[in-house]
């Protein structure tokens, strides 16, 4: 279930820029496991396969367990010394931090991956449509024309196959005809290109007052999301200017704070990575009532 | 007049492609650590952005737009068609011949628009913008060297190395910056070091793809300018906008 797609391109762009901004910025490895979690809820609640979330737990783990001996590497600084490598101190403080810094990686990693399942090109033309209309128009082209590309290139390289050009051919060679199949298509590609614009002139491209047209509509829950995303971002910019979800790590690992009023804000911050995860499932419930309510 | 930009433009892009890098190591000499992500990415969204802009009065003339849509889902579907293949695709040779043929502003949008419209398969994120920014540069070089590039086949091979190395350089800033939080000679060594082996795979795939795809490609951009009529620079593309 595709919990944020019906969500209008606005709420979706502030939802997602104050996430990066929160994911991505935040020192506080509190808030980076937060997000994290709040990532893989999403990817799980918006109908991931237990196999593709192993495949990306997996990873994650990976990247988290290297990012924190490299840190180890690279950094010296820090109080407490664990041992000494050639001279050189490693530290407890720079380990927490390559630690800190891959569970940041994971979780941006992660938040793309659902941004990218939860967003499509109409979105993109929607957004670049108001203030590039002329990049938007080639997008909008640019995207009829690759899926017919692919095509024709599998189907001339199918037909290739089938005469035997490639039987019993080395590599080379049959990189070669993949290529020359590849030019062929994009001659084709090339000339179909200007007949397109032709059309398009003769059409009124290029004239002013031009107009553009979206299925997306602003509705109520785009408002009560766009006031969450409001919120969660007040909090953090208020956790952060005022030192309350600030850390530090060298000399020692430290909180900014230890507060209720710390706590608070954390908390919000969870509740704004949920969000998503609590969209999808406030979806099912509702789906899972009115399929009742039928039967 | 270079590939259909005056010497004006020429001298604004050249400033603006020296000036990034400045501003960037400024920023990471002066701005505290935690400001400097935000920023590096709010530099290269400027940028490319700047150069959309610069392209909005172009894409007025169809053919012209139509053909850097062309060039744009050739580079997309080139990136798909070799996903199997990681760092060996043919998406750095498109831009440079969008460069080369269209001018250095169509080069920078196929460059730019191939990495924001494949990243919807191959996962978006923060660095698409460094990406966009990376790959639109090569395209505009291209288009900035396009009558030394259109001639020499060595001169081609050269520009395809480099143009390697140069994604990796620029992209390697982005990836240090997140990676360790800020930004330093060392830290950046290590990032650039960490990915020769990719570094070194892009200048070859460069090579090759330019070799393989230079002779028909300029054989179809002929054809095309015959039979409708157009000529193959940028600037002649410009003056005929009434196609």
């Amino acid at each position: 279930m595709h919990c944020f797609r019906r969500y209008h391109p606005i709420t979706k762009i502030a939802y997602f820029a104050v996430l990066f901004a929160i994911a991505m910025f935040s020192e506080n490895p509190l808030i980076r496991v937060l997000s994290l979690a709040g990532a893989l809820a999403a990817l799980a609640a918006g109908g991931s396969s237990f196999k593709r979330l192993l495949k990306i737990a997996a990873g994650g783990v990976i990247t988290v367990l290297v990012m924190g001996p490299v840190n180890c590497i690279i950094f010296h600084e820090g109080r407490t010394v664990l041992f000494r490598v050639f001279g050189a101190a490693v530290t407890a403080e720079a380990f927490l931090y390559g630690l800190s810094a891959g569970v940041m990686i994971v979780g941006t990693a992660v938040w793309c991956i659902f941004l990218t399942d939860e967003t499509d090109s109409e979105d993109l033309v929607f957004t670049l449509g108001r203030v590039l209309p002329g990049v938007s128009a080639v997008i909008t082209v640019t995207l009829r024309y690759i899926p017919e590309i692919i095509k024709k290139y599998r189907e001339t390289l199918a037909a290739q196959r089938m005469v035997g050009i490639f039987d019993g051919k080395k590599f080379f060679v049959r990189a070669v005809v993949a290529t020359k199949v590849f030019m062929s298509v994009t001659e084709r590609s090339v000339e179909n290109a200007m007949d397109t614009a032709f059309i398009m002139r003769a059409r009124g491209y290029g004239l002013r007052r031009r107009v553009s047209a979206s299925y997306k509509k602003w509705r109520e829950e785009d408002t009560v999301m766009t006031l969450l995303t409001v919120t969660g971002a007040a909090a953090f910019a208020f956790g952060e200017i005022s030192g309350l979800l600030g850390f530090t790590y060298y000399p020692a690992a430290e909180f900014g704070s230890v507060s209720l009023s710390a706590a608070a804000l954390a908390m919000v911050c969870a509740l704004f990575f949920a969000l998503p995860a609590l969209t999808a499932l406030d979806g099912r419930i509702r789906w899972q009532k009115s399929f009742k309510s039928r039967t | 007049m270079v590939a259909g930009m005056s010497l004006k433009r020429i001298f604004a892009y050249i400033a603006i492609v020296l000036l990034i890098p400045a501003i960037i190591v400024v920023f990471a000499a002066v701005l505290p650590k935690s400001l400097f992500m935000p920023v590096a990415v709010l530099i290269a969204l400027t940028a490319v952005l700047a150069f959309m802009l610069g392209f909005e009065k172009e894409a007025d003339n169809a053919s012209k737009a139509v053909l850097v849509a062309v060039f744009t889902a050739l580079s997309v579907a080139g990136r798909v068609v070799f996903a199997a293949t990681p760092g060996f695709k043919p998406v750095f040779s498109i831009a440079i011949f969008a460069g080369i043929y269209l001018g250095g502003e169509a080069g920078f949008l196929v460059g730019a628009l191939t990495a924001l419209i494949s990243n919807f398969v191959f996962g978006q994120g923060a660095w698409t913008i460094f990406q966009m920014f990376s790959w639109g540069l090569i395209g505009l070089a291209a288009g900035l060297l396009a009558p030394l590039l259109r001639k020499s086949k060595v001169a081609l091979c050269i520009a395809g190395a480099l143009a390697g190395p140069l994604f990796s350089l620029i992209i390697d800033v982005w990836s240090t910056v997140w990676i360790y939080g800020t930004f330093s000679l060392k830290t950046y060594l290590a990032t650039t070091l960490a990915s020769l082996p990719f570094t070194i795979l892009h200048a070859i795939s460069n090579v090759v793809f330019l070799l393989l795809l230079a002779e028909p490609m300029r054989k179809a951009m002929a054809r095309v300018t015959v039979k409708y009529a157009l000529m193959t620079s940028g600037e002649s593309l410009k003056r005929r906008s009434k196609i």
